[in-house]
């Protein structure tokens, strides 16, 4: 590969970090944390380009034995770099979702149990999903047992619901570095006064995301049922997408 | 080096042809895809290979920045850092340099993709290969951010920390020393040894250089490793863990194997080894110790840096010993498998 096209594919791979900053699909592949790393590296990478570009137009680039041993090290490995640019110029993956939940992210996430901040006040507060199952998990009968929350996540079929509980979890998923390491936090669903409806049912196609209002029900999410709380629901509606999508 | 050829021409003709090949041949290859845009959009929007594409997207995304901090910094060793300097700085004996490397790599707080680049430059600087190697496998494994990362992911067992750290520096320096002895020069390729020409071209062209070379070849091996793995980590069936938590043996070398093939950035692993809480602690160890020293993702990056014929003696010789180490910690710090 010869400078010139090095020097564009170094401005298109910066190009695409900050464009994925910039318009926020970063936060589908990386978490917030990321953002100025993977800008700082962008403008790095069209830095050293532009660089190279302009020396190379002075007619400043290495001769001979400077330009052989700086020009033959780019071989046909360089060339994968096109996938990550036309991956996010043209494809722009999405986000991992209720897909991954039986798949890359099907691990339970780690819960820390060490959460004792008093909850939020107000009717009905939003808490995380995870923040539910940790607070859940440090206090099997606390204040989450008779306070109403309200959690956001997408429904998913439940996986070893206990009796009571209905035919959908609620999920998310959960992220500590980037999506690779994606893990699923879960809640099963109690539906004692049909409120549910039709959303009770297991469907499958796009990620139906809902935010649900319940209270825990006591005794659940103990290290019995690994860690996953059961919640009573008192009402829910159908959400848009949260941004960030991911929990961490 | 020794004969350059006669430059009647500033450039010679064969390299401009090429230079425009090549070229031509990348902005042909970015029309096509613009031109399939629907195709490929539907193409890649089919369950698990959709799953594959965000995980392979995420892994470019998350170790670039990395990759690129790494090649800053090899080139400002090139640039800044003359072999003199490093001579003075670095016991004269293998041996003895091992060590000081190993504990140099403890203040770089990157994962792994930054390690690379400076491990080759170290090279190509007169720092000899097995001191090198040794930072190259401590840098990502014992650095604080790691360390810090582990305690945070294993709440109830502080001893992590210290196991992780004590199996991560035997096996850089376990690696380093077995390198001092049997290691041969003609393993790693002729062309890392050779330091950026002293041709009066300023400093910081140098750096620029320097930087611009690690990074266009480092970073097509990166993206080869996250190919690797994206698919292993859509192909793998998470059911592979069940039924391991009772067998202590199988359950180490399975994770090792994990490890291995799902290449994950050294800050993160610690969370994904606590999340298999149904495993005792021994082939979680195991998981952290191997991952930062050999993955898919690294081995294509070393492959690279150094030449084909050194990884595939490196990465199957630092697998050896990083399960070795890690089981011998796990054991002295757990007091048994756990």
């Amino acid at each position: 590969m010869s400078r010139d096209t090095q020097h564009v594919l170094l401005v298109l791979v910066g190009g695409v970090l900050v464009k994925i900053v910039v318009d926020g699909s970063y936060l589908r592949y990386v978490k917030p944390w990321s953002a100025t790393p993977v800008l700082l590296a962008g403008v790095v990478l069209v830095t050293v380009a532009v660089v190279g570009m302009v020396r190379d137009l002075r007619g400043r680039a290495p001769a001979g034995a400077g330009h052989d041993h700086l020009d033959h090290g780019a071989g046909p490995s360089a060339w994968m770099l096109v996938l990550p640019v036309l991956a996010l110029l043209l494809v722009v993956p999405p986000a991992l979702g209720s897909a991954a939940v039986d798949g890359v992210g099907a691990r339970a996430a780690p819960v820390s149990a060490v959460a004792d901040d008093p909850l939020p006040a107000g009717d009905a507060p939003a808490l995380g999903l995870l923040d539910v199952v940790s607070r859940t998990a440090a206090d099997p009968s606390g204040p989450l047992t008779t306070r109403d929350v309200t959690v956001t996540g997408f429904l998913v079929p439940a996986r070893g619901a206990p009796t009571g509980a209905g035919a959908v979890d609620l999920a998310r998923l959960v992220i500590t570095c980037c999506a690779a390491d994606a893990s699923t936090v879960r809640v099963h669903l109690a539906d004692p006064r049909g409120a549910l409806g039709e959303a009770a049912t297991g469907g499958s196609g796009d990620d139906r995301w809902v935010a649900v209002r319940g209270r825990v029900v006591a005794g659940t999410g103990t290290p019995d049922d690994g860690h996953v709380p059961t919640l009573s629901v008192t009402s829910w509606s159908p959400v848009a997408t949260p941004d960030p999508v991911y929990e961490y | 080096m020794s004969s350059p050829p006669p430059r009647t021409t500033p450039r010679p003709a064969s390299r401009t042809r090429h230079g425009s090949v090549s070229l031509v041949v990348l902005c042909g290859a970015l029309l096509v895809a613009t031109a399939l845009q629907g195709p490929l959009v539907r193409l890649l929007d089919v369950g698990v290979v959709r799953t594959a594409a965000t995980v392979f997207v995420a892994v470019c995304v998350q170790a670039l920045p990395f990759l690129v901090l790494g090649t800053v910094l090899s080139g400002a060793i090139a640039a800044w850092v003359s072999p003199a300097v490093l001579r003075r700085v670095l016991p004269a004996r293998p041996a003895l340099a091992v060590p000081v490397a190993g504990a140099a790599g403890m203040v770089l707080p990157g994962c792994e993709c930054a390690s690379v680049p400076v491990a080759r430059r170290l090279t190509a600087q007169g720092v000899p290969e097995a001191a090198a190697l040794a930072f190259l496998l401590a840098a990502p494994a014992i650095n604080p951010v790691v360390l810090v990362a582990t305690a945070v992911a294993f709440p109830d067992h502080p001893e992590m920390v210290g196991a992780r750290f004590l199996g991560s520096a035997a096996t850089a320096l376990g690696v380093g020393w077995l390198w001092v002895r049997y290691g041969r020069a003609e393993w790693i390729a002729a062309r890392v040894r050779r330091p950026p020409p002293d041709d009066g071209t300023p400093r910081w062209a140098v750096f620029a250089e320097t930087a611009r070379h690690d990074v266009v070849e480092a970073g097509g091996f990166l993206v080869l490793g996250a190919l690797a793995a994206s698919v292993v980590t859509v192909v793998v069936p998470s059911a592979w863990l069940d039924g391991l938590a009772g067998r202590v043996v199988l359950a180490c070398a399975v994770m090792a194997v994990l490890a291995v093939v799902l290449a994950l950035c050294s800050e993160a692993d610690a969370f994904v080894a606590a999340s298999l809480s149904a495993l005792p602690l021994l082939p979680r160890l195991v998981f952290l110790v191997v991952g930062p020293a050999v993955d898919v993702k690294l081995v294509a990056l070393q492959a690279g840096a150094f030449g084909r014929a050194f990884a595939v003696r490196f990465a199957p010789l630092t697998f050896v010993v990083a399960v070795t180490c890690a089981v011998a910690a796990g054991l002295l710090v757990f007091g048994g498998p756990r």
